[in-house]
């Protein structure tokens, strides 16, 4: 009843336009008070600073800077020329280049908004000029950008590793596979989608526009290097890696002569305020996990399912219906910070593996970037291409199921993301 | 003077005080993660160089970080730039009385959660008597960031009461808070 209570009172003032954070602190600010339990919000400071100072967390800004200086420097220009000169030719063909361009990106960049604003900008262009319907164009980017955080480098990722305490190397490496599906299979939708509506494709590329597009594209295609061999090398921490790639974002900015030093603070700024926004959810909602362990919600849960007779499939199933509806409702990073304090303790009880269901939470919550009423990827894309969120939806619907036949697979089939980090980082 | 002369005024005054604390928390946030960033890269640099000492690391990094995300967040505070389901809400009221009365709820209920952040917040820097192993210094000046980053958000707040329950009386004074 009181976990009932709990998530209808935070639902109420979520739906009320209350800040995510406020919704998420007011609400154990109010059961403690209406359980004459005033003296316990003296942890409400100390666990909202616990809850934003853990090392991985400075990954964040770091990773949000990079990606922001490389969309805001002539980058994303030439990695998408890169991904033209390699599959403009195919069946789709800027809706191709689209995908791959974002597949690309994703190695640099760690937010699906963020890329929808900046890589999504140049694809949409490309293909609105080249005659594309414009909502389908608009459908393609917001879909194609919801890679970025399933690729390494991932903000929720670092969320994940942040709130589970799972390694992030294991986690950033658990994540190229399902990427790589996730990406494939987009292609193979929009393949079928262009023969349907009968979409144009640009001629394949010279040899000459292939070597010019790849020396062009070949320092920023260094980035995902810098951060996997770094990683994988024992060189230096994910954080450690978020910074270096900041840094060569900068230097390459400059070395192109597409940033200039008055532009610097205010992405800094930006970049700054994309990650304090995220990380204020995240104090707060460390405040409400203590408030769940306090009042023994996930033990009342975990009793529950077990006399239930729940098996694993079955509670992963429920996760994934959960995190489904939710993500349609919620930002995404919100999702994973309020439910993830009830998940993890069910799903470690049951054996499923925290890494996997990392990765699983991800690619639903990329799915609730593009769903209505509120997708944070349909609103980015949305601002620019003005085609209104409902049929902007509506043309992300095939994107969206291709998605979430990936996610099935990746839910009961482990191995496929767990395949690299078992080879590379296997548990001792 | 006039009432709408008055909220003009206010109006004028409240934006340039806007502009101020937006400067001064957007040039504190790029310090702290300019210098965050050279401990960071100095932490890199002394694994390759092991006679460099940064036993501080640690502790300096925890308050540079707290402090970004906490003045970050006061920043994003002052230009309603938090995370939020979306307002459809007041887009389908048409009564602009009614429209008033809800936008003041939800501004009341931040106030209430900033309220109540400051002065648990405040209470723990009061309280702090320990200090950290390395730099000695009190625990009291890692946790000063959030009673600010709440006043600052919490100052904020009750000004957007004001103006809300001020519309709410008189929805004509919309025209001179522009």
């Amino acid at each position: 009843m009181l976990t009932f209570a709990l998530f209808a009172a935070l639902l109420i003032l979520l739906v009320l336009d209350v800040p995510i954070a406020v919704a998420i602190g007011l609400t154990a600010v109010g059961v403690f008070l209406l359980e004459d339990k005033a003296s316990l919000l003296v942890m409400l400071p100390q666990r909202m600073y616990s809850g934003t100072t853990g090392f991985t967390l400075i990954a964040i800004p770091y990773f949000v800077l990079a990606g922001n200086l490389m969309n805001n420097s002539g980058i994303t220009r030439r990695i998408f020329r890169f991904a033209k000169a390699l599959v403009g030719h195919i069946a789709g063909g800027l809706g191709q280049v689209s995908v791959l361009s974002s597949m690309i990106f994703s190695g640099m960049s760690g937010s699906a908004v963020a890329d929808a604003v900046g890589m999504g900008q140049v694809q949409y262009k490309s293909m609105a000029d080249d005659g594309y319907p414009k909502p389908l164009s608009a459908a393609i980017v917001a879909s194609a950008n919801c890679i970025g955080p399933v690729i390494p480098p991932s903000i929720p990722f670092v969320l994940y590793s942040a709130v589970t305490s799972v390694s992030l190397s294991r986690l950033f490496l658990a994540g190229f596979i399902p990427g790589l599906l996730m990406g494939l299979t987009m292609m193979l939708a929009i393949a079928l989608v262009a023969r349907f509506r009968r979409l144009p494709s640009s001629e394949r590329a010279s040899v000459e526009e292939l070597v010019e597009s790849t020396r062009g594209a070949l320092l920023p295609l260094l980035a995902p290097l810098i951060i996997i061999g770094g990683i994988l090398s024992g060189l230096f921490t994910p954080t450690e890696a978020a910074v270096l790639v900041t840094l060569y974002s900068l230097i390459l900015g400059f070395a192109y002569g597409d940033l200039r030093l008055a532009q610097l603070p205010d992405i800094i700024f930006d970049s700054i305020k994309q990650s304090a926004g995220l990380l204020f959810i995240m104090a707060a909602a460390n405040f409400f996990g203590w408030l769940l362990i306090h009042q023994r919600i996930p033990d009342l849960l975990i009793h529950s399912a077990i006399s239930s007779g729940a098996s694993p499939a079955s509670v992963l199933s429920m996760i994934v219906g959960i995190v489904v509806i939710l993500g349609c409702f919620l930002e995404g990073n919100a999702i994973f910070l309020i439910t993830l304090p009830i998940f993890i303790p069910i799903a470690h009880l049951f054996g499923i593996d925290l890494i996997n269901l990392g990765v699983v939470m991800t690619l639903l919550v990329m799915i609730g970037n593009i769903t209505p009423p509120v997708g944070m990827c349909l609103f980015a894309v949305d601002s620019y291409s003005r085609t209104g969120v409902w049929l902007l939806a509506r043309e992300c619907l095939p994107f969206a199921l291709g998605i979430l036949a990936v996610t099935l697979l990746i839910a009961f089939v482990p191995q496929i993301s767990l395949f690299l980090p078992d080879l590379f980082m296997p548990l001792k | 003077m006039s009432l709408p002369h008055t909220m003009k005024t206010l109006s004028t005054l409240s934006r340039r005080f806007d502009a101020c604390v937006t400067l001064i928390l957007k040039w504190a946030c790029i310090l702290l993660f300019v210098a965050l960033s050279l401990v960071l890269s100095g932490n890199i640099l002394q694994r390759i160089l092991p006679f460099l000492s940064m036993q501080w690391f640690d502790e300096v990094v925890e308050l540079m970080f707290a402090a970004l995300v906490f003045y970050g967040a006061a920043a994003l505070w002052v230009t309603h730039g938090h995370f939020s389901v979306g307002d459809w809400i007041s887009q389908r009221i048409h009564n602009t009385r009614a429209r008033h009365a809800y936008r003041l709820l939800v501004e009341v209920l931040s106030l209430c959660f900033m309220l109540v952040f400051l002065f648990n917040a405040y209470d723990i820097v009061i309280r702090a008597q320990e200090i950290t192993n390395n730099l000695m210094l009190p625990k009291s000046m890692l946790y000063a960031c959030m009673p600010i980053a709440a006043a600052i958000m919490s100052l904020y707040s009750l000004r957007n009461v004001c103006v809300e329950l001020a519309l709410l009386l008189n929805p004509r004074w919309a025209d001179d808070m522009v």
